[in-house]
């Protein structure tokens, strides 16, 4: 009875943070760019400085009507939304925050196998909005998503398994237990490798050539309004909570702080991610979006070559030493 | 010296980062008013008192949105046995703006100073025919009129302002004239000039020869 | 630390995996939920407009799907090999230092990966990985 307790606590905590986390970094997202663009955000929704933004556009997206173009596929059209969003509900679940046993929503064995497995699942998401819309841009841009999420996934599988290498286990909160702080200048071509690829799998800019206004109207989600939207908006931004989540375990030493002081784990974890939510926001307000053949140039050309030396790198010291 | 790989994108990055700590300039209207330079044109109010309904005004305006309507009225002499006056008696002044194009051709013009800006501009409405403002809108508009902004310190003094001023310069000395007896010192009336205007420029021609006084 | 036996790590994979079963179906639960009231909330007023396909405002023009171009094809197959490869990459990753382990297993994993390299470089020389 304890045991199902303790079972349902954690997963009423993976859901809640999965629900809150991504409204806080979006309200980050507004006003960081904002300031970022001298300007000041949302300023009246809630009353301070428009904190409850997003829960009124939550609101908005809710009452919205659903509009499923006459030609589409119906089925799979209303059900592609739901498909991008639940992997990073699954892979929540896997990401530790702290350093004790129960830090975890559940430890999974596989563990970053299982997370990387789970996104590449989201892909079809996107493939299947891309392909039910009948509408030519939607599929178009589809296929776009489909090539850059495939082509940046590499780089991601290659410095993970680099991670995996130095560890000596695909475990997270094994991976964590075994870090020491020389892993970060060994790791930190896979760290950047890691975090650019993820960020090209989130579709954020710079990579959101698939899905940017001036390019092909929405790509995949263009025929899409209201909540089915607004759960495909959702999935970005838990994207980055997973993004930032994963770079912090893998390659930042998740729950440990700086000169051993490993205490209040989750708040060194919160901190980073929280860091690399607003590099995030910081490289979408800076950068220019690249175009389709530069993203796929940088992937096969720059990138994997990349993660494959990291991958020489990491096995020829941890063999020597 | 070519550039090293990667110092464009961490210029952009440094960038935004420097924007962001910088206060930001947006002024949150409504609940700010904007600040307005002097002189803004925002709308026209008519001081109807010093309308002589010339039409000038009406005839200037580029637009034709100033509506004028006048009757002739008669006055009768000032003194026995003079010519009766006729006076022209404004019934209607409105103003489009739905038209006007705030060119301040009309407030150039008219030779009364009876048409003035003021930078009120909040006068928005729902239905066009409510953009035509009546003779007691365009007087309401009249209490919002700033007064002039202040001239550079080295500029020349304004004609109204020196005419008044000296009309009360001889009413003054015409008065300190009457309260000494005469005889008494150097008469005030020669150089006739009160030591205050001393420092006037000299083209002034009125009270340096003010003997005779305020006629 | 002596070796789980085999029931003991049976019954820690199902429990572990019918966990992340349940958060999966807490999720579907939740996107259940959200469209429910979002079908209470929104108002259904279809007209043939609003059912047509979007193209920037203009009349569509021919089907719904249109041509698509062979690279998409050669960007998924080189995906595969390479993700197959990195699926190889992982328990060998778990164990390659140990004891017993050594040199020789990365040197093989080393001729894996470079097999994968050449064929890599053959399709950059090939041109297939620029964009025509």
């Amino acid at each position: 009875m304890n045991d199902a307790l303790d079972v349902a606590f954690r997963l009423i905590v993976v859901f809640a943070v999965f629900l809150v986390l991504p409204l806080v970094i979006g309200q980050t997202e507004h006003k960081v760019m904002a300031h970022m663009q001298g300007r000041l955000g949302p300023m009246y929704a809630g009353g301070f400085h428009g904190w409850a933004q997003l829960v009124a556009d939550g609101v908005k997206f809710a009452q919205k009507e659903d509009v499923v173009p006459a030609e589409a596929d119906r089925r799979v059209f209303q059900l592609a939304p739901a498909v991008a969003l639940l992997p990073y509900l699954l892979v929540l679940v896997a990401i530790p925050i702290g350093p004790s046993e129960g830090a975890v929503g559940q430890v999974v064995d596989a563990g970053i196998f299982f997370v990387l497995a789970v996104m590449g699942v989201g892909v079809l998401g996107s493939l299947m909005a891309g392909w039910a819309s009948a509408n030519k841009f939607s599929l178009l841009g589809g296929l776009r998503t489909a090539a850059q999420l495939l082509a940046y996934e590499l780089p991601m599988l290659l410095t993970a398994a680099s991670v995996a290498m130095a560890a000596g286990t695909v475990s997270l909160p094994g991976i964590l237990n075994a870090f020491e702080w020389w892993w970060l200048p060994w790791q930190i071509v896979g760290a950047i490798v890691f975090f650019v690829a993820g960020l090209a799998e989130l579709q954020r800019p710079p990579f959101d050539m698939p899905v940017a206004d001036s390019e092909i109207i929405f790509g995949a989600y263009t025929e899409y309004t209201g909540l089915r939207f607004a759960l495909f908006l959702l999935a970005e931004y838990a994207g980055i909570v997973v993004l930032c989540g994963l770079t912090t375990v893998l390659f930042l030493g998740g729950w440990h702080g700086p000169f051993g002081a490993d205490g209040l784990g989750w708040v060194w974890t919160l901190l980073k991610i929280a860091v690399l939510a607003f590099i995030v926001i910081w490289l979408r307000v800076t950068y220019p979006r690249m175009r389709e053949d530069q993203l796929q140039k940088l992937a096969w050309t720059v990138l994997i070559p990349l993660a494959l030396a990291q991958i020489a790198l990491t096995g020829i010291v941890k063999v020597v030493i | 010296m070519s550039p090293i790989p990667g110092s464009g994108l961490a210029k952009g990055l440094a960038v935004t980062l420097r924007t962001m700590t910088k206060k930001t300039v947006t002024a949150q209207y409504p609940d700010v008013q904007p600040e307005l330079p002097p002189r803004s044109r925002g709308v026209i109010g008519l001081f109807e008192e010093n309308c002589t309904v010339c039409m000038l005004c009406a005839r200037e305006c580029p637009d034709w949105c100033i509506y004028i309507d006048s009757h002739k009225e008669t006055v009768p002499a000032a003194v026995p046995g003079g010519r009766e006056r006729s006076r022209n008696v404004l019934d209607r002044f409105a103003i489009d703006f739905s038209l006007c194009m705030y060119c301040g051709i009309c407030i150039e013009v008219c030779p009364f100073d009876a048409l003035f800006w003021s930078p009120e501009f909040e006068y928005a409405e729902t239905d066009i025919r409510e953009l035509t403002h009546e003779r007691d809108k365009l007087r309401e508009w009249m209490w919002t009129v700033p007064a002039p902004p202040a001239l550079d310190p080295g500029a020349e003094e304004p004609k109204e302002i020196g005419a008044a001023r000296k009309t009360a310069e001889k009413l003054a000395a015409a008065e300190a004239d009457a309260s000494t007896p005469p005889g008494v010192g150097t008469p005030p009336g020669v150089g006739g000039v009160p030591p205050g205007a001393a420092e006037r420029p000299a083209d002034e021609s009125g009270p340096a020869s003010g003997q005779g006084g305020p006629a | 630390m002596p070796e789980p036996t085999g029931v003991v790590l049976a019954t820690e994979y199902f429990r572990s995996y019918s966990v992340v079963g349940l958060i999966a179906l807490i999720g579907v639960l939740f996107v259940a939920v959200a469209f429910t009231a979002g079908r209470l909330l929104r108002p259904v007023v279809p007209t043939p407009e609003k059912l047509l396909t979007y193209e920037c405002g203009v009349d569509p023009v021919g089907e719904g799907w249109a041509h698509t171009q062979v690279r998409y094809y050669v960007y998924a197959f080189l995906y595969v090999i390479f993700a197959v490869d990195s699926i190889f990459l992982f328990p060998w990753a778990t164990v390659f230092a140990a004891d017993g382990y050594g040199a020789t297993t990365l040197v093989e994993m080393f001729i894996f990966l470079g097999f994968l390299a050449v064929g890599l470089l053959y399709a950059w020389k090939k041109g297939v990985l620029t964009w025509t």
